[in-house]
C-alpha cells in the first residue's frame, strides 16, 4: 500500500452505486482504477454488474478478493456491495492493509460496527471512511454559520429526507437492495436514516441518545413484498438536551424537481436557519424539457460524492484524518438500530453507547 | 333577520372575534360577559354598545340571543357550554373544547339533548393554505393520504401573550392540548381517521424552569398505520418571525407549502401574517354563522374534535411520562 499518487483502486463488489462513484475516480488525476473484483460465490448478476463496469473502464474483472487484495498495485479499495456485505468486505480490505472507502451504511448491525472499528483501530496506517453527504455546500454553509455562533445554543433540529419514487427505477439498481433485508439489512430507515442523523451530529456536535420511531409500508410493491418500511417519522433526544425530529424514506413524489428532497431546520437560542439541499433553485418552465427546476450549484448528492472522494484521496496523500470515520458511522448506525428496536416495542429506545476509545 | 350573539369571555381571543363579527353581514354582538367588569365593559364598547355583564346567566337568559360564543379559559368551557345548551342557544366554543373526554362527551350530550348545534373553534382548518390542501386531498390529487409533516415555528414565545392559566397544565391541559390541538385537529381532519398512538418530546427555549415546554413535537399514528409528525415551536429568536411548512404525502403524490415562499412585507417592527394563514378567525366565524343559517354544512364535526382531543390528552401524558401513549388511555377523568 502506498500513500503517493497515483493510488491504485480496487473495486470490491460493484453492485450498488459503483456506476456513479467510478466516474469520479476515473477523472481524478491521483487515482487509477486497476480492477473490479466480485466474490466467487456471489450470484451471477453481481458478476455481471462487475463485468459491465470493468468493460466500461477497460479493467480486468476478478473473482478472488484475497488474491486481488494482496496485489502491490492496489492502495485503495472501494466497497460497493449490497449493504449486508459492507462490513465484512471493508474489514477484509483493512486487514489487507488497504485504504478503504465503503458505501453507506458502513454496517447493518452493531456487532458489525464493532468488528470494523476494531480492525480499523489496528490498521493505523490505513485511512478509512464511509460515503456521507456532509461535504454538500448547504451543509457546509450551515456548519459555518453555527461555528460562527450565529445560532447561539442549538435547541432543536428537524430533517426531512425523502427520496422520490418516480426515480426508484433509475436511482436504485435493484429494488431488493433497499427492500430485501437479506441484502439491505432493513427498509428505508436503514437505507436513508444515516444522512439526517449524520447531519444533526455534524451540525450540533451532539450524538443521538434516544429514539422513538414510527414507520409504515405505504407506497411500493418491493417494500410490501419484503415487509419493510418505505417511510418513517422519528423523535430524537440528543446530548445536551437538544431534540430532533426526522421524516425519512421513499415516497411517490418528494417535494422537489430533483431526485430527492433534503431539508433541515435548526432552532438556536439566538437564531434559526433552514437548509434545502436543492435550493437555491432556478425554476424552469418549458415546452422543451420536463425538468422544472435546477439546483444552483448542482444537486447536492452528486457534487458531494465527488468532493468526498477528492478529500479522501487528499487525506491519504497528506496523512490527514478523514472528516467522517468509523466511530461516526457506528454512532449513526447505533441510532438506526435503536429506531428498529423502538418499532418493535412501540416505545422510545436508548441508543447503545459506543465503548470508550 | 339579524343574528344576535352573546360572547362569554372578553379576553384576547374575544377581541379578535368581535373584529371578525363586524365583517359578517347580518350579525350583531348583543352581549359581552366577563367575570372582570372592566374587560366586559371595554369590549362591549368596541362591539358597538353591546350589553355587558359579569354574569353569564343574564346573557344566556336573554330571549333575543340565539347564539353563544364561548371565549373563556378552557377549564370553563364545559360548564358554560352545557349552561348555554340548556337555554337552547347555538354554541361556538373556542379550542380546546374541554380538558377531558368526559367533559367533552357531556357537552356533546347536552347540546344533543337540547337540540342545539355545537361548533368547536378549530382555527387551523380555516387558514387558507390548509383549507386548500384539504380540497386537493378531497379531490384525489395525491391519492390516499399516508404521511403528514407540519412544522409551525413562531417567534412569539406564546401566541397572544402568556397568561398564568395557560402555563398551568391543570387549567390549560398543557401545551400539547392548548396549542397542539390545532395541529392534531388539522391532522385528524386531513386524514379523516382516528389517531391510535402519540409520542411527544418538548423543550424549553426561553425559561428552563417553567412547568411546560414552549416547544414540542408529536408523532401520531392513525388506525390504518398512517403517520403524522407535528412540530410546534415558539422558540424563534425574533418576535414576529414565522416559519410554517406542511408536507402531505399520498399514494399518488404530495402537496407542500412553506411560508418561506409567501410574499412578505419587510418593514422595521411590523410583521404581518402570511397570506397563506391570515384571517382564519374571520373564516371560522363566518362559517359558523353560515351553518346556523343553513347555508353551509358544518366542517368541524364533533366526532373529529373528539379524536383530536383524545390524541392531545395522550400527547400531554407522553410529555409527562416520556412514553408513547395509546390514544384513549390518557383520559384521567
Ligand atoms: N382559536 C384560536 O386560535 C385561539 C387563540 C387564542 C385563544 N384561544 C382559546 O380561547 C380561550 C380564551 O383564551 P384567551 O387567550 O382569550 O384567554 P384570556 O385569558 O385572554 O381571556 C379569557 C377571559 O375570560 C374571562 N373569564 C374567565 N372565566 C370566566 C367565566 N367563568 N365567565 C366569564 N368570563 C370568564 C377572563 O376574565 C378573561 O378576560 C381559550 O380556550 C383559548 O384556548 C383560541
Amino acid at each position: 500500500m502506498s500513500n503517493t499518487a497515483p493510488l491504485g483502486l480496487l473495486v470490491l463488489s460493484a453492485v450498488r452505486h459503483a456506476a456513479s462513484y467510478l466516474p469520479v475516480f476515473d477523472a481524478h488525476p491521483d487515482t487509477v482504477i486497476r480492477a473490479i473484483v466480485e466474490e466467487s460465490d456471489a450470484p451471477e448478476w453481481a458478476h455481471n454488474d462487475a463485468r459491465i463496469l470493468a468493460e466500461r473502464y477497460h479493467v480486468p474483472v476478478l473473482r478472488d478478493p484475497d488474491a486481488a487484495l494482496i496485489r502491490g498495485d492496489i492502495d485503495l479499495v472501494l466497497v460497493c456491495s449490497e449493504p449486508t456485505r459492507h462490513a465484512r468486505l471493508a474489514t477484509q480490505a483493512l486487514q489487507a492493509g488497504k485504504h478503504v472507502l465503503v458505501d453507506k451504511p458502513m454496517a447493518v448491525t452493531l456487532d458489525e460496527c464493532k468488528m470494523v472499528a476494531e480492525v480499523a483501530s489496528r490498521s493505523s496506517g490505513c485511512k478509512f471512511t464511509v460515503v456521507h453527504r456532509l461535504f454538500g455546500a448547504p451543509i457546509q454553509r450551515a456548519r459555518q454559520a453555527i461555528d460562527a455562533g450565529h445560532l447561539g445554543l442549538i435547541r432543536s433540529g428537524d430533517v426531512e429526507f425523502l427520496s422520490s419514487g418516480v426515480f426508484f427505477g433509475t436511482s436504485v439498481e435493484r429494488p431488493e437492495f433497499v427492500a430485501n433485508p437479506a441484502l439491505s439489512g432493513g427498509g428505508e430507515l436503514m437505507n436513508f436514516m444515516v444522512y439526517p442523523v449524520d447531519y444533526l451530529h455534524y451540525l450540533t456536535g451532539a450524538r443521538v441518545t434516544e429514539v422513538f420511531a414510527e414507520a409504515g409500508t405505504f407506497f411500493f410493491d418491493a417494500h410490501k413484498q419484503f415487509g419493510v418500511e418505505d417511510v418513517g417519522i422519528l423523535s430524537l433526544r440528543l446530548e445536551h438536551d437538544i431534540i430532533g425530529s426526522l421524516t425519512v424514506g421513499r415516497i411517490p413524489f418528494a417535494p422537489t424537481p430533483g431526485t430527492g428532497a433534503s431539508t433541515l431546520r435548526l432552532i438556536g437560542s439566538h437564531g434559526h436557519l433552514t437548509v434545502d439541499e436543492n435550493r437555491p433553485q432556478l425554476d424552469i418552465w418549458s415546452t422543451v424539457t420536463e425538468r422544472r427546476g435546477r439546483t444552483i450549484g448542482g444537486e447536492s448528492a452528486h457534487g458531494t460524492i465527488a468532493t468526498e472522494i477528492g478529500a479522501f484521496i487528499r487525506d491519504i496523500c497528506e496523512d490527514r484524518a478523514p472528516l467522517y470515520g468509523v466511530r461516526d458511522a457506528w454512532a449513526t448506525i447505533a441510532a438506526i438500530e435503536a429506531a428498529y428496536r423502538s418499532l418493535v416495542t412501540g416505545q422510545p429506545a436508548r441508543v447503545a453507547a459506543l465503548p470508550a476509545r | 333577520m339579524t343574528l344576535a350573539i352573546a360572547i362569554i369571555g372578553a379576553g384576547s381571543i374575544a377581541r379578535d372575534h368581535v373584529a371578525a363579527y363586524a365583517r359578517i353581514p347580518g350579525v350583531r354582538v348583543s352581549h359581552i360577559v366577563d367575570t372582570d367588569a372592566i374587560r366586559a365593559q371595554s369590549l362591549a364598547a368596541q362591539a358597538g354598545n353591546a350589553t355587558w355583564s359579569t354574569d353569564a346567566q343574564s346573557a344566556l337568559a336573554a330571549p333575543d340571543v340565539s347564539a353563544v360564543d364561548i371565549c373563556t379559559p378552557s377549564e370553563t368551557h364545559a360548564a358554560l357550554t352545557i349552561a348555554a345548551a340548556e337555554r337552547g342557544k347555538a354554541i361556538h366554543v373556542e379550542k380546546p373544547a374541554a380538558l377531558s373526554l368526559a367533559d367533552y362527551d357531556a357537552m356533546v350530550a347536552a347540546t344533543g339533548r337540547h337540540g342545539v348545534s355545537l361548533m368547536v373553534g378549530q382555527t387551523a382548518r380555516f387558514q387558507p393554505v390548509n383549507r386548500e390542501i384539504a380540497q386537493e386531498i378531497a379531490a384525489g390529487t395525491i391519492g390516499r393520504l399516508r404521511l403528514l409533516h407540519l412544522a409551525w415555528y413562531a417567534g412569539d414565545v406564546w401566541a397572544g401573550g402568556w397568561r398564568a392559566w395557560q402555563l398551568d397544565p391543570a387549567r390549560s391541559g398543557g401545551h400539547p392540548l392548548h396549542n397542539g390541538i390545532h395541529a392534531l385537529d388539522l391532522a385528524v381532519w386531513l386524514f379523516g381517521r382516528a389517531p391510535t398512538r402519540v409520542f411527544t418530546r418538548g423543550f424549553r427555549a426561553f425559561a428552563p424552569t417553567m412547568g411546560i415546554p414552549d416547544s414540542f413535537h408529536m408523532t401520531v399514528r392513525f388506525h390504518d398505520g398512517s403517520l403524522a409528525l407535528l412540530e410546534i415551536a415558539y422558540a424563534l429568536r425574533q418576535r414576529g418571525d414565522t416559519l410554517r411548512r406542511i408536507l402531505a404525502v399520498g399514494e399518488a403524490g404530495s402537496l407542500s407549502h412553506s411560508t418561506e415562499d409567501d410574499p412578505h412585507l419587510y418593514s422595521d417592527g411590523v410583521h404581518l401574517p402570511s397570506p397563506s394563514i391570515e384571517d382564519a378567525i374571520y373564516h371560522q366565524l363566518r362559517h359558523w354563522v353560515a351553518t346556523l343559517r343553513g347555508e353551509e354544512t358544518p366542517i368541524v364535526t364533533t366526532a373529529q374534535v373528539r379524536h383530536a382531543l383524545a390524541a392531545a390528552l395522550a400527547a400531554q401524558e407522553s410529555l409527562e411520562t416520556g412514553r408513547a401513549v395509546t390514544v384513549g388511555e390518557a383520559d384521567n377523568e
